[in-house]
């Protein structure tokens, strides 16, 4: 990490909601997997139509029940998908860690505007049948068990996701964990993360879930 | 629910409450202010307390929990003169201080259970400088001074209510005796657990197979039980004490048991007992068996009657019985059970301030009248039978057994301080007699002195102003119970829990200097893993302020201020035929995985190696070939000393995908990030050296031109080199950042303990780490 004298004043990196993340392209997940398998963790009911070669397993144990996304061979990363139905769009900005206030990102975990080392992006990202918002930022906290004399000290990357349905009360949000930031491999990864949640597809909960309400989460954007 | 008494003497962590809270909280007997019942067997919703004097003094009184200011009443100066006493309603029967701070407290005490309750202090003559009307407070927060009751100066009156939506959260139920046709609740379970073993129980001598639902006949039984007893079993820093206990709540007798830190150990050897047969339950349901006395979550027995073999007291000796029979329940002192004297009260036919509850008066008599309201009021109106009855009341209220069960009585009765009801309240001292008084006797007051009695009695009201949202008409619970009892608890809530970090964490810098970094944290990290974290605490016993300071003191610095619950890979340059790439200027950073990958740290303990996930796998019941874990385990060995992850990457394809999930799950599904790190407490024993008192040695670390202290103490020191390097160890350059555990530790400790000291570089003794900023949320 630099030290705290030396803070280099850049333009913090905001993307605007109007533009959407590049689609990953990745010769080995290509090949098209249809899964017609209903995930049901929860209030919340969806597919994931292409698994890309890996596996799904639902976490009905948590609290706030999901599952977890595995890829295929060796690959290291993975990701959490939980539920939050009917939550408001307030606390899907929550979940993103990040508010847009006067036009200005604040940060969930400073309450200040983020600043240009955090790297902060956010950006939109639909689906069959929801839009989304993806945030990502630099963890501020540094990790306690390194050395910061080392230039290419590593940081976190938190990247957060939330899948808001477009006609009904269901959310799901996730942070893949253990990103490292600035490296190819992160960047690699976010690519897949991101392809896999597109092929997300909600579909109505069990008969046993009572009325839908309507969609009370839908962001502005 | 972090909950401490209005009074804090000094208080070693590791002195237990049952010594600790009488000596916080000196009350009288009967007469002398007792719950809930005064002289005249009129309603005492609170108790007297007696300020402890330390060599400070006189002790402030504080805030027993982080709660919002709901009233504050500032006290009224005594005058100057006797005789301006004398003519002031609070000069009544000596002076009396009418300062008066009432805050709302709002908690959880398990998964989805949420209480709110009051805590009352009255008689302060001085009120703190902070404490105003709907501001936030927080535990051990000055609130004021106490002042005097009835000329008796340095006292309080202190009082707990609820309304009956809380008491149905606070006990599990709404009142009225705690059924046991069925196990206790599981949302909230804490303290000592209880198996209740119906009548007809078979004791034997010796212990019968672990495996054995029935014993065989020719095998003697020592006793065959003729009522139903309750058994219990609790810690007592970390040994065990098993009690039976009788429904009156009498003790047959107590025998010792598995100690807290052989629970994993038990576990696993009842687990291997069933290796022959077709159905064997997992380890981690038999250490839960162990624990509640049944399972709680997801890990369900099977086969569901695993039994539960346990040397037990009967009248007249010991013997071994199984607590997991057909018939027998569990539940925990979060069921406020009657075999320990808990008994709701709410049956008194009327609305003035004197006992009228004929299940009150029958606790004290030893009697059971079982007599309806209607029943009642038709007694209440023969005044000479009534009088008989109270008289044999009174002579026996002051016994301290009887005090003792008064006690654990949660009463339902009107509040003392609604001013507009005083006069209808109390009119009956000027028309009954003193049921001891004798027939010829006069009544409680004579009809010309209530006026200045009830002018007393209304000039201490304050419910009316207080306006607190809950009716007049309340649950009363006896303080120092209800604060014993729910000390017991260890269940935070999200606002307690994000307490617990510290604002600012230290680093190397260099190899000889440090800096100081602030520590973010979300509401979003808490509120995604405070439950799944608070489950695993409560399975594994990580219950008491040091275990959980000593728990969270690691899992904070392991998991990067709960940012990760999967170790964040260092990165290096990429390098391409021996040169760094570079890209429209950038040097490319690629991932620099550690020996151990694709095994890296995952969930709150970050578990590393197969050895360990294994071992995790296979205590959940998850099935590891032998031949899989054995090749694992040398290509980890060989990682290790060939310092490359080479071995492990290669066995990759050897590692089936449901395998990689399980490991996946780790770090990415809350309840198994939590769970993996409470099953590696109890393996690695890290309780015998979290249940240390904490030394708090001042250290100190260069950071720029200052000198920032923390503080180290042995205990958690080797706890956390269990956790890092996975053996106690007192060389602490051995532990990653273990000077940032220390400070997360130190935090802790601030929050969750009672009186902690840390050295100031001049000697001082503070409450709280120098520098130490509160995290209020």
């Amino acid at each position: 990490m630099k030290s705290f004298s030396a803070i280099v004043i850049v333009s913090i990196m905001v993307a605007n909601y109007a533009f959407a993340a590049p689609v990953a392209t990745n010769s080995s997940t290509s090949a098209e997997e249809k899964t017609n398998t209903v995930y049901t963790p929860g209030k919340c009911s969806f597919k994931i139509n292409n698994l890309m070669g890996g596996a799904f397993s639902v976490d009905n144990t948590s609290h706030i029940k999901g599952g977890v996304y595995t890829p295929a061979g060796t690959e290291e990363w993975s990701f959490p998908i939980r539920c939050y139905a009917g939550i408001s769009a307030a606390e899907v900005d929550e979940q993103l860690d990040s508010r847009k206030v006067n036009g200005q990102w604040i940060s969930n975990l400073t309450n200040e505007p983020f600043i240009s080392k955090d790297h902060f992006e956010t950006y939109s990202l639909n689906g069959v049948n929801w839009i989304g918002r993806i945030s990502a930022y630099d963890d501020p906290n540094s990790d306690t068990n390194a050395v910061s004399e080392d230039a290419n000290e590593s940081h976190l990357r938190t990247f957060l996701f939330c899948l808001v349905e477009t006609n009904g009360p269901q959310v799901l949000c996730g942070q893949p964990q253990g990103l490292t930031a600035g490296t190819i491999n992160t960047d690699q990864s976010i690519k897949k993360i991101l392809s896999v949640l597109r092929t997300i597809e909600f579909v109505e909960p069990p008969a046993k879930e009572p009325a839908r309400a309507q969609s009370a989460a839908l962001p502005s954007y | 629910m972090i909950l401490s008494p209005p009074f804090l003497p000094q208080h070693n962590a590791t002195d237990h409450d049952d010594h600790y809270l009488p000596t916080s909280m000196p009350i009288g007997g009967f007469g002398n202010g007792a719950f809930p019942l005064g002289l005249n067997l009129a309603w005492h919703g609170g108790i007297h307390v007696q300020a402890p004097r330390d060599d400070r003094g006189i002790l402030p009184v504080l805030a027993i929990a982080d709660g919002t200011v709901a009233y504050v009443r500032q006290p009224k100066p005594m005058p100057k003169t006797q005789d301006a006493i004398d003519k002031d309603p609070l000069g009544y029967n000596g002076w009396t201080d009418n300062g008066c701070v009432v805050i709302r407290h709002q908690t959880e005490i398990g998964e989805d259970v949420t209480v709110s309750f009051f805590s009352i202090i009255l008689h302060l003559k001085k009120i703190s400088d902070g404490v105003k009307q709907g501001q936030k407070i927080w535990r051990k927060d000055e609130v004021g001074e106490a002042g005097a009751i009835d000329g008796e100066s340095g006292h309080i009156h202190f009082e707990i209510i609820s309304d009956d939506e809380n008491l149905a959260q606070l006990i599990g139920r709404p009142g009225g005796s705690l059924s046991t046709g069925q196990d206790g609740r599981t949302a909230s379970v804490f303290g000592e657990i209880y198996v209740l073993l119906p009548k007809g129980a078979t004791f034997y001598a010796e212990k019968p197979l672990a495996t054995a639902t029935s014993v065989p006949s020719p095998t003697p039984a020592v006793h065959t039980s003729a009522e139903d007893y309750f058994i219990g079993i609790r810690y007592i820093g970390g040994d065990p004490l098993t009690t039976t206990y009788k429904a009156d709540s009498s003790v047959i007798g107590t025998t010792a048991g598995i100690a807290d830190v052989d629970l994993y150990e038990e576990a696993n050897t009842i687990a291997n007992a069933y290796a022959q047969q077709a159905s064997k339950p997992t380890p981690v349901s038999i250490y839960e068996l162990l624990r509640f006395g049944r399972t709680i979550g997801s890990d369900t027995l099977h086969p569901a009657d695993v039994p539960y073999w346990r040397k037990v007291a009967y009248p007249g000796g010991v013997g071994w019985v199984n607590l997991h029979a057909q018939g027998t329940h569990a539940f925990s002192d979060a069921d406020f059970p009657y075999w320990r004297g808990w008994q709701p009260i709410s049956d008194d036919p009327n609305a003035d301030s004197r006992c009228d509850s004929s299940s009150l008066l029958d606790l004290i008599l030893q009697e059971t009248s079982n007599d309806s309201v209607a029943a009642r009021a038709n007694q209440i109106a023969n005044p000479a039978a009534e009088q008989q009855r109270k008289a044999k009341v009174l002579a026996k209220i002051s016994n301290a057994d009887i005090q003792a069960r008064l006690a654990r009585t949660i009463c339902k009765f009107p509040t003392e301080w609604e001013k507009s009801s005083v006069a209808n309240r109390w009119q009956w001292l000027t028309t009954e007699t003193p049921a001891d008084g004798g027939p010829l006797a006069g009544p409680y007051l004579q009809k010309e002195d209530f006026p200045k009695f009830q002018a007393h009695a209304e000039a201490l009201c304050f419910w009316e102003e207080a306006n607190l949202g809950i009716s007049s008409l309340h649950w009363h619970f006896h303080p120092i119970e209800f604060i014993q009892q729910f000390r017991k608890c260890g269940w935070l809530s999200r606002d307690e829990m994000i307490q617990l970090f510290p604002k600012t964490a230290m680093r190397p810098k260099s190899k000889t200097t440090w800096v100081s970094e602030s520590v973010s944290v979300s509401t979003r990290i808490i509120a995604t893993y405070q439950v799944d974290l608070n489950k695993a605490t409560r399975r594994y016993g990580i219950v008491t302020p040091l275990r959980m300071a000593a728990f969270y003191g690691n899992t904070m610095q392991e998991t990067q201020w709960f940012a990760t619950l999967a170790e964040k890979i260092n990165k290096k340059k990429k390098i391409v035929n021996g040169k760094p790439v570079i890209t429209n200027g950038k040097t490319v950073m690629e991932d620099d995985p550690p020996r151990y990958a694709p095994w890296v740290g995952r969930g709150f303990m970050q578990l590393t190696w197969p050895d360990n996930y294994i071992k995790y796998w296979r205590f959940k019941g998850k099935s590891v070939s032998d031949d899989l874990a054995e090749k694992l385990h040398n290509a980890a060995h060989k990682a290790d000393v060939t310092r490359t992850n080479a071995s492990l990457e290669a066995l990759e394809a050897d590692v089936p995908i449901e395998m990689k999930q399980w490991r996946n799950d780790l770090g990415n599904n809350a309840s198994a990030a939590a769970d993996s790190a409470g099953a590696y407490w109890a393996w690695s024993r890290a309780t015998t050296n979290a249940d240390n008192e904490p030394s708090n040695i001042r250290a100190t670390k260069p950071a720029g031109k200052l000198s920032l202290p923390y503080y180290t103490s042995v205990g958690f020191g080797q706890v956390a080199a269990t956790v890092n390097v996975g053996h106690p160890s007192t060389n602490y350059a051995s532990v990653n950042g273990i000077v940032a555990r220390f400070q997360a530790y130190n935090t802790c400790e601030a929050v969750l303990l009672d009186t902690p000291t840390f050295p100031s570089a001049g000697g001082k003794s503070l409450s709280a780490p120098e520098n130490y900023v509160p995290r209020h949320p």
